[in-house]
């Protein structure tokens, strides 16, 4: 056994006695590179989660309505520094800095959400987001709490409570139309049928043999598998959708009691391949809205900056 | 928006990556946050502030993240929108990241515990003197007892 075998026994085995690791720990390659790529996606989701949201901040019904809305769209920008700044410490051994994190979104190298690849067309889309949108994301960060990779944790303590604030904004908005109109409950449930493949594909596929996933899991950056997490947003959520008088656009749904677990027809695995080769519905624009806000602001960037000599 | 738009300025878009991908990193690297490759890099950087805000006057200042800024009067700036969205707070510490002196994680024997330290604490006392004061407290009753009989 070399050095460097025996440096990696003992830190898989600190991982696994739930110790957690900091960026100023020795790490194996593999932990580094794949926990900045994990972070990186999760910051640069939440910049790009922004834009379907800000869209309806000039449309939104009233000005609670925007404002609420507004405070939501700055936490996700705030979501995406926090979580930017961590993995730029964990980056900065490897001589990467927070402009190439950032700009890899363009090259495609980083991803961003499924989600976020959607249009939004109406005013139930941006409750649907919100609500159900955020309460995935709520599902799969608080699983992330405990994640070996302490900095990381610690950022999400703040994230998901901000996130809590968000489903409660979006569940308002939901309530308000389920009560509202029959033009009102349509315009809901139309949202709601445009929203269900993407929020059963927002958790990935349920066989996580993926190098990456695998990694994750082995070192416990995660400790839920994808099935497990989109089984646990289900509980939650069906009996929820289903008592503002909704009907989930799947029939074959249920709880199979026996096995413990939802029944559901698989969503169509081909969307998030293309989405991942940023060719859904609106890759290309809110990657073009966010390149031009990048550009719009570097003389910003580029101002405070040159401060830091 | 108009005011800041330059014209062009969507056209100045990234070509590809910046560069060559870094090479795989040694394992054996072991920097501090903040203490790696600025000096290969340009000068005109963002710095790293570690933010500490004090909720109110009877609580101390507690670390909260961290922003990355231009200079410190940026930082307290940004630390106020990144943290204090919502809570209240009376003051702000912004402490450039490389000022910090830490410990190392790896160090435990500087944390080293070998003696019982209950001797410090109020759980060293607490039960034994509690069994000792119901002594006292029986007593006391069994004299209450005594003056009702009389």
């Amino acid at each position: 056994m070399t050095h460097t075998d025996d440096r990696r026994a003992e830190f898989l085995a600190r991982v696994e006695r739930g110790e957690k690791i900091e960026a100023t720990d020795w790490m194996p390659d593999e932990y580094r590179v794949t926990m900045i790529k994990f972070m990186q996606m999760h910051a640069l989701s939440e910049l790009m989660g922004a834009l379907p949201e800000k869209e309806w901040v000039p449309r939104a019904p009233t000005l609670a309505r925007k404002l609420s809305l507004m405070a939501k769209v700055q936490d996700e920008v705030g979501h995406a520094q926090l979580v930017l700044r961590v993995a730029e410490d964990l980056a900065a051994p490897l001589g990467k800095g927070r402009e190439e994190l950032v700009e890899e979104l363009f090259t495609g190298q980083c991803k961003f959400h499924n989600v976020f690849h959607m249009p939004a067309p109406t005013w139930a889309d941006a409750g649907i987001i919100g609500w159900l949108v955020d309460g995935a994301a709520v599902v799969s960060q608080a699983a992330l709490l405990s994640s070996s990779y302490g900095p990381y944790a610690r950022v999400l303590q703040r994230v998901c409570a901000e996130e809590g604030f968000h489903i409660q904004h979006g569940e308002s908005i939901c309530l308000a139309l389920a009560e509202g109109t029959p033009a009102q409950r349509q315009m809901l449930q139309d949202a709601l049928n445009r929203w269900w493949e993407a929020l059963l594909l927002f958790f990935g596929p349920a066989e996580t043999n993926s190098p990456s996933a695998t990694i994750l899991l082995k070192y416990r950056f995660r400790t839920k598998t994808n099935e497990e997490l989109r089984q646990k947003f289900l509980t939650k959520y069906v009996p929820r959708i289903r008592a503002l008088g909704l009907t989930i656009p799947d029939p074959a749904l249920r709880y199979d009691e026996e096995a413990g677990r939802w029944v559901y027809t698989p969503p169509d695995w081909s969307k998030l391949k293309a989405i991942a080769r940023n060719e859904g519905p609106l890759s290309q624009y809110r990657l073009g809205l966010r390149r031009l806000s990048y550009e719009q602001g570097r003389w910003v960037r580029e101002a405070l900056m040159a401060q830091a000599v | 928006m108009d005011a800041v738009r330059k014209p062009g300025f969507a056209e100045q878009v990234p070509a590809g990556p910046l560069g060559t991908a870094p090479a795989a990193p040694a394992e054996t690297v072991r920097q501090a946050p903040g203490e790696a490759g600025t000096a290969a890099r340009s000068e005109r950087q963002f710095r790293i502030y570690e933010i500490f805000v004090q909720k109110d006057h009877l609580s101390p200042h507690v670390w909260v993240g961290s922003v990355a800024a231009g200079g410190p009067e940026e930082a307290l700036v940004l630390a106020r929108e990144q943290f204090l969205r919502r809570d209240a707070a009376v003051s702000i510490w912004a402490v450039e990241q490389q000022a910090i002196h830490r410990t190392d994680y790896a160090d435990r024997d500087f944390f080293a515990r070998e003696t019982d330290k209950r001797y410090r604490t109020l759980a060293g006392y607490s039960q034994a003197n509690a069994e000792r004061w119901r002594k006292y407290r029986r007593a006391l009753l069994d004299l209450e007892q005594d003056f009702v009989r009389d």
